[in-house]
């Protein structure tokens, strides 16, 4: 009678790990976090390594003991995962940026790939869609929002119905917005694109992500890069290869330079217009002979252009700009202005055809035994001379051992 | 209405299995109402290619249990000789009972009504340790496996990989 019911009724639950059985008393309406806590200085470890499982599923840190219906006397599993890289940069905690920027799927999913081999280099046309699009800016502004967005990708549907932990991560609104604010750091950004290859390999790491990957590299690259290096009309010389005068059709588009639309574009990429020999491709891109090629592959190759339209956030953007011009029309501009400074950069530095800038890349690829010379460059090409990056990705293709 | 013997027996097996796991996995239910239906997670076994890889699966159990038995599938990503890319599970064990018309099983392999959900995810773990590449369900993981042994790791490792970090992001 004394014992007043006033606390809330304490149960007793074994936790089991593959190695040992404990028992731990908790409120029975606590949630999985608290037990958490609690299991972190039994089992020695940190709260975050613990991973609980109750009836096939894992515990999301934020439900109750009572949602899984965990009674008295019931077992939990408990996995202790070990520390994710215990690597040399492991003694400080690595910051999240990188991995997570991924699964957000700004560099994934949307075929931007595709544009990295039009040259445009991922990190610039990252910088700039996450800097200076304000569309973007607002909708990473509200998880819910991108929750949506990402969640009417009939793709993500499927991953997330298959792993259950991405849905875990949508359902946490916190997270989602850490995520985003990650992806709008463009110092991180640009971290994140150095250590592009790693980037790749985790790209990977989200559950079926690979094979999204491989997937939208035979769908958009693969189509593009092969547009890329058919002789005829290479629509991307000016942009990729950059080798002065290789090309004939490089030589002849420059003699007689077309009216830039975007005339306020070339005056911030530092290229004149005009100025004759070779800089000058950049500036009047959409109205060279390669550029309208290009668009013209694109018209004749339909699935090319729904595979990159049919990305939730083209849409949902297109939209936004039928909806208002002003600020399509100013994207637009900011666009061209970075694109045409971005590829004034590039044409200083690579200046050789890419057989030389990468020729050491392409002897170390050689002597891993990628005997396919051309896969080699093709791949070298798509991750701008990362070795790395370029076994996977012809690791990913199947082009071991095929000479 | 009496409950037909096939759901009574498992329900018996779900309480128990909650009151006391086993090793390396854990069932529940997809649906609570649902007692045909579990879902399980298995935990990658220690000191195999798995090793640190959660893998949930499927079983749909036939209303004639147990004498008939039950559908596996992995709804989680796996790579191995005896699981079919969509996710089936090849074993023996889970044959319909009674000769192999194609003579590679003996009935003793095949179906038996003593299995439990609890036998039959031992056995899958063990399948997992140890595959079978004699009858394979996924033919490449199996000749990976028997050929290019350092290719199939690799891409056992690609699957566990997504897994963990799957956990090192989402915290899950």
């Amino acid at each position: 009678m004394a014992e007043a019911q006033e606390e809330p009724k304490k149960i007793t639950i074994n936790v089991k790990t593959p190695k040992e059985k404990q028992q731990v008393e908790i409120e029975e309406d606590a949630d999985i976090k608290k037990l958490k806590e609690i299991l972190s200085t039994k089992f020695n470890a940190e709260p975050e390594q613990l991973c609980l499982i109750f009836a096939g599923k894992i515990m999301n840190e934020h439900d109750t003991l009572k949602q899984h219906n965990i009674k008295d006397g019931l077992t939990v599993h408990l996995v202790i995962k070990t520390p994710p890289r215990p690597e040399p940069e492991g003694a400080t905690r690595r910051p999240p940026a990188d991995v997570s920027a991924t699964p957000f799927g700004l560099n994934s999913l949307g075929g931007l790939a595709g544009m990295e081999s039009l040259g445009l280099g991922q990190s610039t046309f990252m910088d700039l869609q996450v800097l200076d699009n304000p569309l973007v800016q607002q909708m990473m502004n509200d998880p819910e929002n991108m929750r949506s967005l990402i969640t009417s990708n009939p793709q993500m549907q499927d991953l997330m119905s298959r792993n259950p932990e991405i849905s875990h991560m949508l359902n946490n609104p916190d997270l989602l917005r850490q995520t985003m604010e990650l992806a709008r750091n463009p110092a991180m950004l640009q971290e994140l694109m150095r250590s592009h290859d790693r980037a790749l390999s985790n790209l990977e790491s989200i559950p079926g992500g690979y094979n999204a990957l491989q997937r939208m590299y035979r769908d958009i690259q693969e189509p593009m890069l092969n547009v890329a290096s058919s002789m005829a009309g290479n629509p991307f010389s000016g942009l990729v290869d950059n080798s002065d005068g290789t090309n004939p059709q490089q030589g002849a588009e420059n003699r007689q330079p077309l009216p830039n639309p975007w005339q306020r574009g070339g005056g911030g990429g530092g290229a004149a217009p005009g100025s004759g020999t070779t800089g000058s491709t950049a500036p009047g891109v959409l109205n060279t002979p390669g550029m309208q090629s290009l668009l013209q592959q694109m018209s004749e190759n339909p699935r090319l252009i729904q595979s990159m339209l049919s990305a939730p956030y083209t849409n949902n953007m297109l939209q936004a700009f039928a909806a208002d011009p002003d600020i399509a029309a100013q994207l637009i501009n900011q666009f061209m202005q970075r694109m045409v400074a971005a590829m004034a950069n590039d044409h200083n530095n690579t200046n050789q055809p890419p057989e030389q800038r990468y020729s050491q890349q392409l002897e170390q690829l050689a002597a891993m035994g990628f005997l396919n010379r051309d896969a080699n460059l093709q791949a070298l090409i798509a991750t701008f001379g990362d070795v790395n990056a370029a076994v996977e990705r012809l690791l990913a293709l199947g082009q071991l051992s095929m000479s | 209405m009496s409950e037909p013997q096939s759901s009574l027996l498992l329900k018996k097996q779900l309480a128990e299995l909650n009151k006391n796991p086993v090793e390396g996995f854990s069932a529940g239910l997809i649906d609570d109402n649902d007692i045909y239906r579990w879902e399980v997670l298995i935990i990658g076994p220690p000191d195999t290619l798995y090793e640190g890889g959660f893998f949930k699966a499927h079983l749909y159990f036939p209303k004639e249990y147990p004498l008939r038995p039950p559908r596996m599938k992995f709804v989680t990503e796996i790579w191995h000789p005896n699981i079919e890319k969509n996710g089936d599970v090849c074993i023996s064990i889970l044959h319909e009972p009674g000769d192999d018309k194609w003579g590679y099983e003996k009935a003793s392999e095949r179906w038996l009504p003593v299995h439990t959900v609890e036998t039959i995810l031992i056995s899958v773990i063990s399948m997992l340790a140890d595959p079978n590449d004699e009858s394979p369900a996924n033919v490449d993981a199996a000749k990976e496996w028997r050929e290019r042994y350092s290719d199939f790791k690799k891409k056992v490792a690609r699957c566990v990989r997504k897994k963990r970090m799957a956990r090192v992001i989402f915290g899950v």
